[in-house]
C-alpha cells in the first residue's frame, strides 16, 4: 500500500470515527427544544398579544398587521419542519384570515386560510379550525355574492361553506376520538 | 605593488613586480607551479568551455547521486504502520466515544435524563379551537415548551 493509500484510509477513517461519535449526540439535540425555537415561540406569544389588544381597541387592521409580521417572521431551522411552528403559524393564519374576514376582505382571508392548511396537513385541532374558518369566509362569500344578486354564484360558494364545515366536523371528531383512545389506552 | 602606482596611468608598462606575477599565475595555470588565484581562473575556463567528462567518472558519478535519492526501503514501511496504527486507533476512539457518550452526561454527573423533543402541540387541547381564544394558545404552547427548555437544559447540565 503506498504512503497515499494510507495517509486517504486513514482520513476516511478519521471521519468515520467522528460521524460515529457525533452522530448519536446529534440526534437527539438535533430536534430538541431549544433556544431558537422558544425565541420564536415567545415572539409569537408577543405578536398574538398585541394583535389582542390591537382587537380589543378596535383596530382590526392592526391586529392583522401584528399577525402578517409574525408569519413573516424568521423561523428557526428552515432546514427541517418544527412541530411547534407549523402549528404556530397555522394557528396565526387562521387568526389572521378571522380578522380579515370582519374587515369583509374575504379573498385574503381565504388566502390566509390556505396557506395556513399548508402548515397543518394532518389531522389536528389546527387543521380543523381552518376548515372552520375557511367555511365561514366561503358561507361569508355566499352571502355577499347573493346580496349583490349573483345568485348562482353565491349558491356555490353556500355549497363550498358546508363541505368545508362538515370537513371541519369530521377532523374535530377524529381529533377528539383518537385523544379518547390515547386516554383510555394510558389508563 | 609599487609605490609609484598611483603615478602610473592606464597605458603605462607592466611593473617588475606585476610582471613577475603574471609568470608565476602562467606557470601555475600550465601546471607546473601553485598559484592561489590559479584554481578560480580554471573554475571560470570550465565554465566557459566544460570539458568532456570521462565515461566511467560520469558512471561513478550518477551511481552516487542514484544510492543518494532512493529513500531506505524501512522508513517507507514505517510511514505505512504509523498511518494504519492511525486509523485503527481513529476508528476505536470514535466507536467508544460513541457507545459511552450515549448513556452519560458530563463527567460526574448522574445519568441525563431525555431531552424533550419538537413534537405536536396537540396534546396541550382537549377540545377544538374558538376563535376568540387564540391569545391563549400561543400562551399555553410558550408555556409548555419554556418548561421543557428548562428541562433540557437541566438535563444538559446533568442534573435531574
Amino acid at each position: 500500500m503506498s504512503a497515499g493509500r494510507s495517509l486517504l484510509l486513514a482520513c476516511c477513517a478519521s471521519a468515520l470515527a467522528l460521524t460515529l461519535a457525533c452522530g448519536k449526540r446529534g440526534a437527539e439535540e438535533g430536534s430538541a427544544i431549544d433556544v431558537e425555537t422558544m425565541a420564536y415561540l415567545s415572539e409569537a406569544r408577543a405578536l398574538h398579544h398585541q394583535a389582542g389588544i390591537k382587537e380589543e381597541a378596535g383596530d382590526l387592521p392592526g391586529a392583522v398587521a401584528a399577525m402578517g409580521r409574525l408569519t413573516a417572521a424568521t423561523r428557526p431551522h428552515p432546514e427541517r419542519r418544527t412541530a411547534e411552528i407549523e402549528e404556530v403559524l397555522a394557528d396565526a393564519l387562521a387568526r389572521r384570515a378571522e380578522l380579515e374576514l370582519r374587515l369583509g376582505k374575504t379573498e385574503d382571508a381565504l388566502a390566509s386560510v390556505h396557506e395556513g392548511l399548508t402548515h397543518a396537513d394532518g389531522p389536528t385541532f389546527f387543521r380543523g379550525h381552518l376548515l372552520e374558518v375557511e367555511g365561514l369566509v366561503e358561507k361569508a362569500r355566499g352571502g355577499a355574492l347573493a346580496d349583490a344578486g349573483r345568485a348562482e354564484e353565491a349558491r356555490v360558494a353556500r355549497a363550498r361553506a358546508l363541505e368545508l364545515l362538515e370537513q371541519a366536523v369530521k377532523v374535530q371528531e377524529g381529533v377528539i376520538l383518537s385523544s379518547l383512545r390515547d386516554a383510555g389506552g394510558d389508563r | 605593488m609599487a609605490d609609484h602606482e598611483s603615478d602610473l596611468g592606464p597605458d603605462a608598462p607592466p611593473t617588475e613586480e606585476e610582471q613577475r606575477e603574471a609568470r608565476a599565475l602562467m606557470e601555475a595555470l600550465a601546471g607546473t607551479s601553485e598559484h592561489g588565484d590559479a584554481a578560480f581562473l580554471r573554475a571560470v575556463a570550465l565554465a566557459e568551455a566544460p570539458g568532456e567528462l570521462d565515461a566511467a567518472v560520469h558512471e561513478r558519478l550518477v551511481a552516487q547521486a542514484l544510492t543518494r535519492a532512493a529513500p531506505p526501503r524501512a522508513s517507507g514501511r514505517v510511514i505505512r504502520v504509523l498511518f494504519g496504527g492511525t486509523s485503527a486507533l481513529a476508528l476505536a476512539a470514535g466507536l467508544i466515544f460513541a457507545i459511552t457518550s450515549a448513556d452519560r452526561g458530563p463527567p460526574g454527573a448522574p445519568l441525563a435524563a431525555p431531552l424533550a423533543q419538537s413534537r405536536s402541540t396537540q396534546e396541550l387541547f382537549h377540545e377544538p379551537f374558538r376563535g376568540s381564544e387564540a391569545s391563549a394558545r400561543i400562551d399555553r404552547i410558550a408555556l409548555a415548551r419554556a418548561g421543557d427548555l428548562r428541562e433540557n437544559r437541566f438535563s444538559r447540565w446533568g442534573v435531574r
